[in-house]
């Protein structure tokens, strides 16, 4: 491979790119631009500090432990507690959900505060609506609470149970099945009921923000290297790909050309709004440095063998817009990169998960909303090197046909 | 240093190229003359090793174009008809580019760029996006881009198409200068005055047959120096002026193009007053009556039964 002939082309590539002013406003600002307005259709603001989600508590106990219950949600700075004192049904709090002016209905019945001194089991009732983000933080809040209050129990009765001799460093004896007996069966329990089609017990997302920022990005990287393809069809109609052959280029030379030249235009776009997601909207990609720049990197290559798979096919550059246009809405769209694929339905999320678009959105979404590192995120990883290679497999094949005489 | 023989170019089963053969010594300027779709283009499309000959043999500075293209455009540069160029970088940063894709790099790049753009007369202008220049100015760069590594040979396919008077003349004063500089040049066109006017040597190409080559002088000697007397008759006085026609001296023969009687001669001087006596004589006016001096046109004319600007059927 003739390196200085791939670095020409590279170089090419990105001067014209940053020379297209009009093409700047859909690599960057019009990314920017989404990630903001669907942050806000999706109901959740992504910026600074986010209103307050109402929280609607009916307090049938009135006793000392519910407020050591709400304490938790009470400090989070994303939640309002509003204790309604009277009895509550489930319907009138489906109600409250429905309608939208809760996040969450929590239900703490008679028996709670003496159930927490030892008293009888009860249960919590919690409703959350399943389409907004909100309540799945408020739920892990309430659980959060409720551990720490029947951890707290089951001390105090171990403490307290006769017979228990102090060890001779002062600490007490630890008596593993009382302690086992307090775990499995705790005095209180949270029964939760999700409301809506987003009955996911692993979503982990708490913004719209980690699911938009990252899924334009993804989504206008694409774009961006689709639309392009009409280059390569220009320069075929206008016989600079022939004075690209009989220059000292060899076919080898201007498949890596195309190849690196665009992955290298994806590769300072996503970066850049990867970067502008961090800074304008506060994401936070998680700590897995290599999976980041791995789905990224793979991202890139796989929509830059795809411009060019697609620039070898059509035979116009108001087709290959086109196609590119629409393909890249069908992956976008199917993929889950307009709306999670947990709000479509299963045989659906099937699907999208099998796209490349699908991968590379599920491993951000691991990364910013589950905590995964780079063994978690392989298998999407490894699916989405196998689009790559098999689209540019292809790629090369007539780009390579095209280019020779 | 251009070696052309039998060379056949198919596509499909429509012969584009037909057994066409020919040489071009070193630093001569050769032109290849025929219509659109003669076959000029295929031609050079197997000359610059862009396309795979069907049969002959083409060698260019002693090597194949075949198996030794990698040799061959060493060799050579190749201005397509096309602005084969992108017109959404400025000049130099196209001249740049092609450079560094032909191994230049560094000073001797900058040097070679800056020598291009004075031979284009695009110094002031080599900072603007090619897309805002005129045609005649991205005729021109398109040529030099061509030249950037100072090959020994240059196809020109057709230079000047789409241009007006003015910027044509500019290109074709740039392309004498190159054959003074002792560069080899096949030049496509179908302006026979380009031809007559830059070319050492001519080919005339018609349906993919190379049928004349010479310079200008021999190749006009093969019509045999007929003068072409031209005028506008009813159609049914045609026959009528045949039939006097065949008996008048210096009569040579006489035919019909696009309504018109041509009657060749060797002396059109000699013949026009017998003409006009045999129109007073059948009452007929005297219009639309020219005589045409042998040229390029008239030998195209005389071998294909077409003009130049007809294109192939």
């Amino acid at each position: 491979m003739n390196l200085q002939v791939v670095g020409a082309m590279v170089r090419l590539r990105l001067l014209r790119t940053v020379r297209d002013r009009g093409g700047l406003v859909w690599l960057i600002v019009m990314p920017m631009v989404f990630s903001y307005m669907m942050g806000m259709l999706m109901g959740d603001w992504s910026n600074g500090t986010p209103p307050k989600r109402r929280v609607t508590v009916f307090d049938q106990d009135r006793g000392p432990a519910v407020e050591r219950l709400l304490a938790p949600l009470r400090a989070h700075e994303r939640f309002e507690v509003v204790v309604v004192d009277s009895a509550a049904t489930d319907a009138r709090a489906r109600a409250l959900t429905d309608n939208g002016s809760a996040t969450a209905v929590l239900r703490i019945p008679a028996g709670f505060s003496a159930a927490m001194a030892g008293g009888a089991k009860v249960d919590l009732q919690l409703t959350v609506d399943g389409n907004r983000l909100s309540s799945q933080t408020a739920r892990s809040v309430i659980d959060r609470s409720l551990l720490r209050m029947n951890t707290e129990q089951a001390a105090r009765s171990l403490v307290a149970a006769p017979g228990t001799e102090p060890a001779r460093d002062g600490a007490a004896a630890f008596d593993e099945k009382a302690f086992a007996a307090s775990w499995d069966q705790p005095r209180v329990r949270l029964r939760a009921s999700t409301l809506g089609r987003l009955q996911t017990q692993d979503w982990g997302l708490t913004r719209s923000a980690q699911h938009v920022g990252p899924a334009y990005v993804l989504f206008f990287m694409l774009m961006f290297m689709m639309v392009s393809a009409k280059d390569l069809v220009q320069e075929r109609h206008d016989r600079t790909l022939a004075r690209l052959v009989i220059s000292r280029a060899g076919a080898v030379d201007l498949v890596a050309g195309y190849f690196l030249g665009g992955m290298a235009v994806g590769l300072v776009q996503g970066a850049i709004l990867l970067g502008m997601n961090a800074l304008a909207f506060g994401l936070d990609y998680g700590d897995s440095p290599a999976a980041l720049v791995a789905v990224v990197v793979l991202f890139a290559a796989f929509a830059s063998s795809a411009s060019i798979l697609l620039g070898t096919l059509a035979r116009t550059g108001p087709q290959a817009d086109g196609l590119g246009s629409g393909l890249t809405m069908a992956l976008g769209a199917i993929g889950g990169l307009w709306w999670p694929l947990e709000v479509v339905p299963s045989f659906m999320q099937a699907i999208g998960k099998a796209l490349p678009t699908g991968q590379a959105i599920t491993v951000f979404h691991g990364l910013v909303g589950r905590g995964w590192g780079l063994a978690e995120t392989l298998p999407m990883l490894a699916g989405l090197a196998l689009w790559f290679v098999a689209v540019f497999a292809l790629a090369a094949a007539r780009l390579r046909r095209q280019v020779s005489a | 240093m251009i070696e052309v023989r039998d060379l056949v170019k198919k596509y499909g089963s429509h012969k584009a190229v037909d057994g066409v053969t020919f040489s071009v010594a070193r630093g001569e300027l050769f032109g290849l003359l025929g219509p659109n779709g003669a076959g000029k283009t295929t031609t050079i499309g197997v000359l610059s090793t862009l396309l795979h000959a069907d049969g002959g043999q083409v060698r260019i500075g002693g090597h194949d174009v075949a198996a030794g293209a990698k040799e061959v455009r060493r060799l050579i540069g190749v201005v397509p008809q096309e602005i084969a160029l992108y017109t959404d970088l400025t000049a130099r940063d196209n001249l740049m580019f092609w450079g560094r894709l032909h191994g230049l790099g560094g000073a001797a790049l900058g040097k070679r760029v800056e020598e291009l753009l004075v031979m284009a007369d695009l110094v002031d202008a080599a900072r603007r996006k090619v897309e805002t220049y005129s045609g005649g100015m991205q005729r021109r760069l398109n040529l030099v881009a061509g030249l950037i590594h100072e090959p020994e040979v240059l196809f020109l396919d057709e230079p000047t198409v789409g241009i007006d008077a003015q910027a044509r003349s500019r290109i074709l004063e740039l392309i004498a200068q190159l054959g003074r500089q002792g560069l080899t040049v096949i030049y496509t066109t179908h302006y026979l005055e380009e031809a007559e006017q830059l070319c050492d040597r001519i080919g005339v190409i018609d349906r993919g047959r190379l049928v004349a080559l010479g310079d200008k002088e021999s190749l006009i000697s093969q019509i045999g120096d007929a003068d072409l007397i031209r005028l506008s008759l009813p159609a049914d006085r045609h026959e009528a002026f045949r039939a006097a026609g065949a008996g008048w001296p210096g009569c040579t023969g006489i035919g019909e193009r696009r309504g018109k009687l041509e009657v060749r001669t060797p002396d059109g001087g000699r013949l026009l007053p017998v003409i006009q006596e045999w129109l007073r004589a059948n009452d007929l006016p005297l219009e639309q009556l020219e005589i045409e001096r042998p040229n390029l046109e008239t030998l195209y004319l005389t071998l294909t039964g077409r003009g130049l600007r007809e294109d192939a059927p």
